[in-house]
């Protein structure tokens, strides 16, 4: 599954909070095609490597490439628009919104969001609504939301707002998605549903980052793992080669004295 | 008789300039999010830009003020929309690039007392603190007398009110006005699925400010005069209450809003008779009630009297 080049490239990347070094050289590749994870104790920095490489944080030193194309420095938006999606750590949901409404709105061309075709293109954009909805609905069937379409997505469960994120990055057909700990508040049975999303949209040439505490899935999902500690890489590996790596074993128990 | 047509004609205008003013709020607020606390400030330019291209040349003798062109009233009141959205232009490209929801606040506040103060101090302008006067009532082709006037002014009032409000309509059924209700609801997330959010916050508030503009050249028709004493920020403070007492988001919800505020308890209650030393018991009557409304909708109701709709989609699929 996994290809040779890199669909995104880390090299070098360092980010300062005031007096704390949160990311100290920190470089990786995401190979094409490949299901990732980026794991480490807590405070390893991998949600800033996260908000670094999605165009969340301004980029201080470092370089990033996506596609082979330089994507540091520039906001957030375009870096969605060039194919790479993140979610983030703590769900956020647009609230006041409907699940269907969340799709739309991300799943919608850009071009067709200005004030002029609101006046004069609607045809334009009914035509592609419909064929959006269509798209909406099968996702929101794939992902067993579909009971929940007219919700208001503020007034989801937790583990239905960690669904209707996913469905929102992966509605966008993207080349890459970052998820930031798509497990987290999530229970068993939904998780067994979340890994086999993963697997589905890996299949249709989606790669994927995790960014995972629980390791059991990333073992059963991830055929390449990078291991952050103090802002660093401290190995890179399959999952049970990283297992057997003294500096991980170090960062994650402590030194034995 | 006649009196009390002359009475409903009068509110008739305040309300339709009113709703054109709440609806360009409802763009920037309800639709985007955006907190607008200067939003008074664009009326205001809108009128004095349209009250200035209709007068002729200033007189001197301590009247001054720029322009002076004797155009027609629509060229002026399009002339006072752009202006009011250009100002806006500028304000948006200072400030949204780097500032979010409360600061965006504080910076156009900021910026409109500083222009409160030019406008008021710096004479050449619009003539201070005095402000313009003498606007004859615009497109009164039959040479109508005052009372008449009013009457006949709200059928192009009245037009231009429906087609502000159709359009802003359009703009919030579309995936444009989708694209600003995601960065209403989180800006970080409208922005990690690819949109534009300040080019999109910006749009807003250049089309709200153009609306009043426009409001305030409408307006500037019937007050015939300005000055910087008519819009102080108690008018914002009415538009706003107006919004969420009838519920941001909602158009309908916004014109109910306007007419309890606006007719009801700001226009209407000018002429109730009062004793000559109470004068002023009114005006600060009707302040205190409108913030007790406002308080009470805020702590029962947040949402306003006619909430935003849910929008229900016919979807493929199944549970």
């Amino acid at each position: 599954m996994a290809a040779d080049h890199a669909l995104l490239a880390v090299s070098d990347l360092k980010h300062r909070f005031g007096g704390v070094q949160a990311v100290d050289g920190c470089s990786f590749n995401v190979p094409q095609g490949s299901v990732s994870a980026l794991i480490g104790p807590n405070g390893a920095g991998k949600s800033t490597v996260v908000n670094l490489v999605s165009g969340a944080l301004p980029l201080q030193s470092g370089h990033m490439e996506f596609l082979g194309k330089s994507i540091g420095g520039r906001p957030a938006y375009q870096i969605a628009r060039a194919g790479l999606i993140r979610t983030f750590q703590l769900s956020r949901e647009l609230r006041r919104m409907t699940v269907t409404e969340n799709l739309l709105v991300a799943s919608q061309s850009w071009r067709l969001e200005s004030p002029w075709v609101a006046l004069f293109g609607r045809k334009a954009s009914r035509t592609l609504e419909r064929e959006l909805l269509s798209r909406i609905g099968e996702m929101l069937t794939e992902l067993g939301l579909y009971g929940q379409r007219d919700t208001y997505a503020g007034e989801l469960s937790g583990g239905q707002k960690r669904l209707l994120e996913l469905a929102r990055a992966l509605i966008v057909e993207p080349k890459m998605v970052i998820l930031d700990e798509p497990m987290a508040g999530v229970n068993p049975v939904l998780i067994d549903r979340v890994v086999e999303v993963i697997q589905r949209f890996n299949a249709r040439g989606v790669t994927f980052l995790l960014v995972e505490h629980k390791l059991e899935v990333v073992d059963a999902l991830c055929d390449q793992v990078v291991v952050m500690a103090a802002g660093r890489v401290i190995a890179t590996g399959s999952m049970g080669e990283v297992r057997q790596d003294s500096a991980v074993v170090e960062a994650y128990i402590g030194r034995a004295n | 008789m006649e009196d009390i047509l002359f009475f409903v004609a009068n509110l008739g205008l305040f309300f339709f300039a009113y709703v054109i003013l709440t609806v360009g709020l409802n763009i920037q607020f309800g639709y985007a999010g955006l907190l607008n606390f200067a939003y008074i400030t664009f009326w205001a330019i809108g009128a004095y830009v349209t009250g200035v291209l209709i007068l002729g040349p200033a007189p001197g003798h301590g009247i001054t003020y720029i322009l002076g062109f004797n155009l027609p009233f629509l060229v002026a009141l399009i002339a006072g929309g752009v202006a009011a959205g250009a100002l806006a232009a500028l304000m948006g490209a200072l400030i949204l690039r780097r500032l979010r929801s409360d600061f965006v606040a504080i910076g156009l506040f900021a910026l409109s007392f500083a222009l409160y103060d030019i406008v008021g101090n710096y004479t050449p302008l619009f003539n201070g603190w005095d402000g313009i006067l003498g606007v004859l009532p615009p497109l009164n082709i039959f040479q109508l007398d005052a009372n008449a006037f009013t009457i006949y002014y709200l059928v192009p009032v009245g037009l231009a009110t429906l087609i502000l409000y159709w359009a802003a309509n359009l703009l919030q059924n579309s995936p444009y006005g989708r694209a600003l209700r995601a960065v209403r609801d989180d800006i970080d997330v409208a922005a990690s699925f690819g949109k534009n959010t300040v080019w999109l916050r910006w749009s807003a508030l250049v089309i709200g400010c153009i609306y009043a503009g426009i409001a305030g050249g409408l307006m500037i028709g019937f007050l015939s005069a300005l000055s910087p004493a008519s819009w102080a920020s108690s008018e914002t403070f009415i538009i706003w209450a107006a919004l969420i007492v009838g519920g941001a988001g909602n158009n309908r919800g916004m014109l109910l809003g306007t007419f309890l505020f606006v007719i009801v308890a700001l226009e209407a209650t000018r002429f109730i008779p009062m004793p000559a030393n109470v004068q002023n018991l009114i005006p600060a009557l009707r302040l205190i009630v409108i913030g007790a409304v406002l308080i009470v909708v805020l702590l029962f109701r947040p949402q306003g009297l006619l909430p935003e709709r849910r929008r229900i989609y016919a979807l493929p699929g199944q549970s």
